[in-house]
């Protein structure tokens, strides 16, 4: 039996993990208007990247990690250069795409790689241990790296003038407009962010738990779940969210059924539909 | 609601006009809409009546297993069709109707198997059981705007998948529940092939008729204006929840039903491949995107060709050069890449496109055939959020005010969001 | 009817200027439906031109055109530059700032975000006009750490044309900005207008209230269905007897 403090830090860890890939839906959501279901790729790509250079070709770690973080990221920018923005103002075409795209990389990454899991080397090895629990140094490298990305985030979105126009953008679309905010620049900014993050939280998959040809479809099927509790397109509360469902997820995993751990946040969600679709900290949803 | 933050107010008499100069227009368009059922027979009911006798008569010289593979397919036709009813028409798009499959499907086999009913009773059961489904799922959904139903239903077949492994003893799990008994059955396995192929395919055909009568009638209208703009629906005095939730729940009933007539023959079984898993909704959206989405006869044609295709292309052993990849293991890429192509240079799908073809080969303007329940439905399942001007299609001359009025409200109508971390 | 003597005769006198704005057989349309039909208009260099009407008349339309927001047939050309060929967004780099009827703020960001963004465009010389922006309207450096969604509607104005201000404007395009406000408010932002003008900016006013449009423009337009009805001075507009019966209630 694990004991309750090593599933708390367990769930705390995977939480801020989750925190990564909802807070790249989060941002294109409020920022373009649209979700994009390709979003799983970056994280399958950000685990493979790292899995591909550091145990196939033997580069140091380091460089895959920085490889993890970039080719997910091009891959975004690449995602809504060629594909998106063409049909930007159709948010269900967008939708339609991204989730062929999603397809298309999860049946290539399956073909190329197969189905079983990889995993990718810690970015440092050890353990440590506290209040009776054992814990890997890595997660607890991966749990302060994310939130520290978290702070930086907030860092730009809040004194720089950049990150304000991506806010501002998010809040009015055409009050931005008006004050000569480039709409496809902000985009660009936010869909490399998306797209880097999602990568990070891939490469902090992989070395925790494995990579496999599925991860991104699952990260997403409890991303969404997130974003929308979150408020959709609040940052504060998607962070809130990821850690409730993080939770649940660690908790369902390590004292219930395992395979539930992904029915019920899907369920939880219907719920949230029903009683409080605006979200933890939505501002307001048409009804 | 506009980016327009709320007055605390200097004088009472503060309300701001909301679209500004033309209010109207967008109304004008909708009740047009809704009271002219404008009809023609067009290419599109040639090429179905001409395929449906086709069909008829094609077991006089066909293998048994084409007549299981064609009952399959015209199964799934009918699951095309009933996706086609909610995502084609009113444009709220169901990344998810395995869902429903799987209730209707695997409740009827359940009760045939466990409860004993007959199949036909059991059929009747798994139908009601997909419409219960669809209302507990459409009623929180659609009663908002937003991407919220397209979320929920992408990732429902994979909730439901999860939970029938969990309880795998009543489920069965991955490999799916044993076969209940057909529906209609013979003497001969030959003759009970041939006689499921026909129900099939006349199943096929009421539900189209069904359907296309639904989707025609002053109701279907209503649809395919949602689809255009909710607001100017809501805007009449009509609740769009309220027929959203209508559409998903007849689509609900169609595909429940059909799922739940498929697991009582011979071509189908309740198992998670044939009706849940997340490939089969999005199997269900490639084809009526490729037959032409919001027309039901696109998803009909589109069902059974995009079945039989497939079927085909997965038995290619042949590699792909360079990649070692045999083209049987990636049939569903090579669809999806088609279907994206599809998306982005033939909106129409198959059947626009052969209309397209055929009446700019008799000079006619060929917007006017498309509208059948409106237009390019894919091209314009769209937005209630934002809302394009930049119209760059230069044939699309049809009536559809989407043109420069669209702007202001693209650009207003955002949801104010909490964006700023503090 | 061509009372535009005032203006013609400035700019005569300087040597024929090129009007700031300069509009020609400009058509707008939405689907079928015509919005604006063969508008022409100009705004010569500081003045401040008015377009009333009633609502619904196409006056919003002829604003976001202008600033680039909605595409047109016919010309429009601001400083001699066709507008249709720049991006919106261009426009304000060049100092042609509209400010919305709608007024879209920022709503959860603070008004100094708001003045802020507002100089997302220029280079220098921001931290000066947001004094002068502060200055013109006190009552948003009192409340410049609030958020712009819990202001009153008046204040959401000031903030609205405060903002806009801070984009630099050259010509500056006011869309209703007195719809709805308390009189008291109407006061403060009859004030800042005049102050505008005088620091050399021409605007273009698209006003319901006729008679705040009449005590601030130098000339005036007519817009009724799409189409430019009557143009003139204030005097000669109060002179009008269309005008009077309609617009000033007798």
């Amino acid at each position: 039996m694990v004991s309750l403090l090593s599933v708390v830090i367990n769930a705390l860890v995977l939480s801020a993990i989750f925190a990564l890939v909802a807070l790249g839906l989060t941002l294109i959501f409020s920022v373009a208007g649209v979700f994009n279901l390709a979003h799983g790729v970056n994280v399958t790509l950000g685990a493979f990247t790292a899995w591909y250079v550091a145990t196939v070709l033997g580069l140091s770690i380091w460089i895959a990690a920085i490889l993890s973080i970039l080719v997910p990221a091009v891959f975004s920018v690449v995602l809504y250069k060629g594909m998106v923005q063409a049909i930007e103002n159709r948010p269900m075409t967008v939708m339609t795409v991204t989730l062929l795209i999603e397809l298309i990389s999860e049946y290539l990454i399956r073909e190329l790689i197969g189905l079983q899991s990889r995993s990718v080397p810690a970015l440092f090895p050890g353990v440590v241990r506290f209040g009776g629990a054992t814990l890997t140094v890595n997660r607890i490298i991966a749990f302060f790296t994310a939130w520290a990305l978290v702070a930086v985030l907030f860092v730009v979105f809040d004194r720089t003038k950049q990150g304000k126009a991506v806010i501002a953008t998010s809040m009015s679309e055409r009050g931005s407009a008006l004050v000569g905010i480039d709409k496809s620049r902000v985009q660009l900014y936010t869909w490399f962010a998306a797209g880097a993050l999602a990568g990070i939280a891939g490469l902090f998959f992989g070395s925790i738990r494995t990579a496999s040809w599925d991860m991104g479809l699952n990260s997403l099927v409890i991303a969404f779940p997130i974003v929308v509790l979150g408020g959709m397109g609040s940052i504060r509360g998607t962070l809130i969210a990821a850690n409730i469902f993080g939770f649940l997820n660690v908790f369902i995993l390590s004292y219930w059924e395992p395979t539930l751990a992904r029915t019920v946040p899907i369920i939880a969600l219907i719920l949230i539909l029903l009683v409080r679709p605006e979200g933890l900290l939505g501002r307001e949803v048409a009804a | 609601m506009p980016d327009q933050p709320t007055d605390a107010s200097d004088t009472p008499t503060e309300a701001p006009e909301q679209a500004p100069d033309t209010p109207e227009q967008p109304m004008t368009g909708i009740r047009e809409r809704l009271q002219f059922a404008r009809e023609s027979i067009s290419l599109r009911h040639v090429i179905a009546v001409v395929a449906f006798v086709a069909l008829a008569l094609l077991p006089f010289e066909a293998e048994p297993i084409l007549m299981l593979k064609l009952t399959a397919a015209f199964y799934f036709a009918m699951f095309a069709m009933s996706w086609d009813v909610v995502s084609g028409y009113t444009g709220e798009l169901s990344f998810g109707h395995s869902f429903l499959f799987g209730i209707g499907g695997y409740g009827a086999a359940l009760m045939t198997l466990e409860v004993g009913t007959s199949p036909a009773v059991s059929i009747a059961v798994g139908t009601l059981a997909a419409m219960v489904g669809g209302l507990v799922i459409g009623a929180p959904a659609l009663r908002l705007k937003g991407p919220y139903f397209a979320i929920i239903t992408f990732l429902l077949p994979t909730a439901l998948l999860d939970f029938f492994i969990v309880y795998k003893d009543v489920f069965g799990g991955e490999l799916g529940l044993s076969s209940p008994d057909y529906l209609v059955s013979a003497e001969t396995q030959l003759t009970t092939i041939a006689a499921n192929y026909y129900l099939a395919l006349a199943v096929l055909a009421v539900l189209f008729v069904l359907l296309y009568l639904v989707t025609r009638s002053n109701t279907g209208k209503i649809f395919t204006a949602i689809r255009e703009s909710e607001d100017a629906v809501g805007s009449v005095g009509i609740n769009p929840a309220k027929f959203k939730i209508f559409a998903f729940v007849l689509s609900a009933g169609v595909g429940g039903f059909a799922a739940a007539m498929f697991v009582h023959t011979p071509a189908g079984s309740p198992n998670p491949t044939q009706l849940l898993a997340v490939t089969v909704s999005i199997n269900v959206l490639l084809a009526t995107i490729f037959g032409g989405i919001g027309t039901i006869s696109g998803a009909a044609l589109g069902g059974v060709l995009f079945y039989m295709v497939r079927d085909w292309l997965s038995d290619i052993t042949t590699e792909i050069p360079l990649l070692g990849i045999e083209f049987g293991d990636v049939d569903l890429v090579i669809f999806s890449l088609v279907i994206l192509a599809i998306i982005y240079f033939l909106p129409g799908g198959i059947l626009g496109g052969i209309e397209r073809l055929v009446s700019t080969a008799r000079g006619e303007e060929p917007d006017r055939v498309m509208a059948d329940g409106g237009g390019r439905p894919l091209e314009r399942i769209v937005d209630r959020y934002r809302r394009s001007f930049a119209n760059e299609d230069g044939d699309d001359t049809n009536s559809e005010p989407r043109s420069a009025n669209d702007d202001p409200e693209r650009v207003r109508e955002r949801r104010p969001e909490d964006g700023e971390p503090r | 009817m061509s009372a535009d003597t005032t203006s013609t005769e400035r700019a005569d006198a300087e040597g024929r200027v090129e009007p700031v704005l300069a509009i020609s057989e400009m058509r707008v349309s939405y689907g079928r439906v015509k919005a604006l039909d063969g508008i022409d208009l100009h705004v010569d260099e500081g003045e401040i031109v008015s377009v009333i009407g009633p609502n619904g008349a196409g006056k919003s339309s002829l604003a976001e055109a202008v600033a680039g927001f909605v595409p047109y047939d016919g010309n429009v050309t601001y400083r001699g530059a066709e507008v249709a060929t720049h991006a919106s967004e261009e426009l304000v780099a060049e100092g042609l700032v509209l400010c919305t009827e709608t007024r879209d703020l920022f709503p959860y960001m603070s008004v100094a975000d708001n003045l802020e963004l507002g100089a997302y465009r220029v280079r220098s010389g921001a931290q000066e006009r947001l004094e002068y922006v502060y200055d013109l309207f006190p009552r948003l450096r009192e409340r410049r750490q609030q958020d712009a969604e819990t202001m009153s509607g008046g204040e959401q104005q000031m903030l609205a044309i405060g903002r806009a201000l801070m984009s630099d404007p050259d010509l500056l395009l006011l869309d209703e900005p007195t719809l709805g406000l308390a009189p008291v408010i109407l006061d403060d932002i009859s004030d800042a207008l005049d102050e505008i003008r005088d620091r050399g900016v021409s605007i273009l006013l698209c006003e319901q209230n006729v008679t705040f449009a009449m005590n601030h423009a130098d000339r005036i337009y007519l817009l009724e269905n799409g189409e430019i009805r009557r143009e003139g001075t204030p005097a000669t507009m109060r002179g009008d007897d269309y005008i009077r019966e309609v617009y000033l209630g007798g």
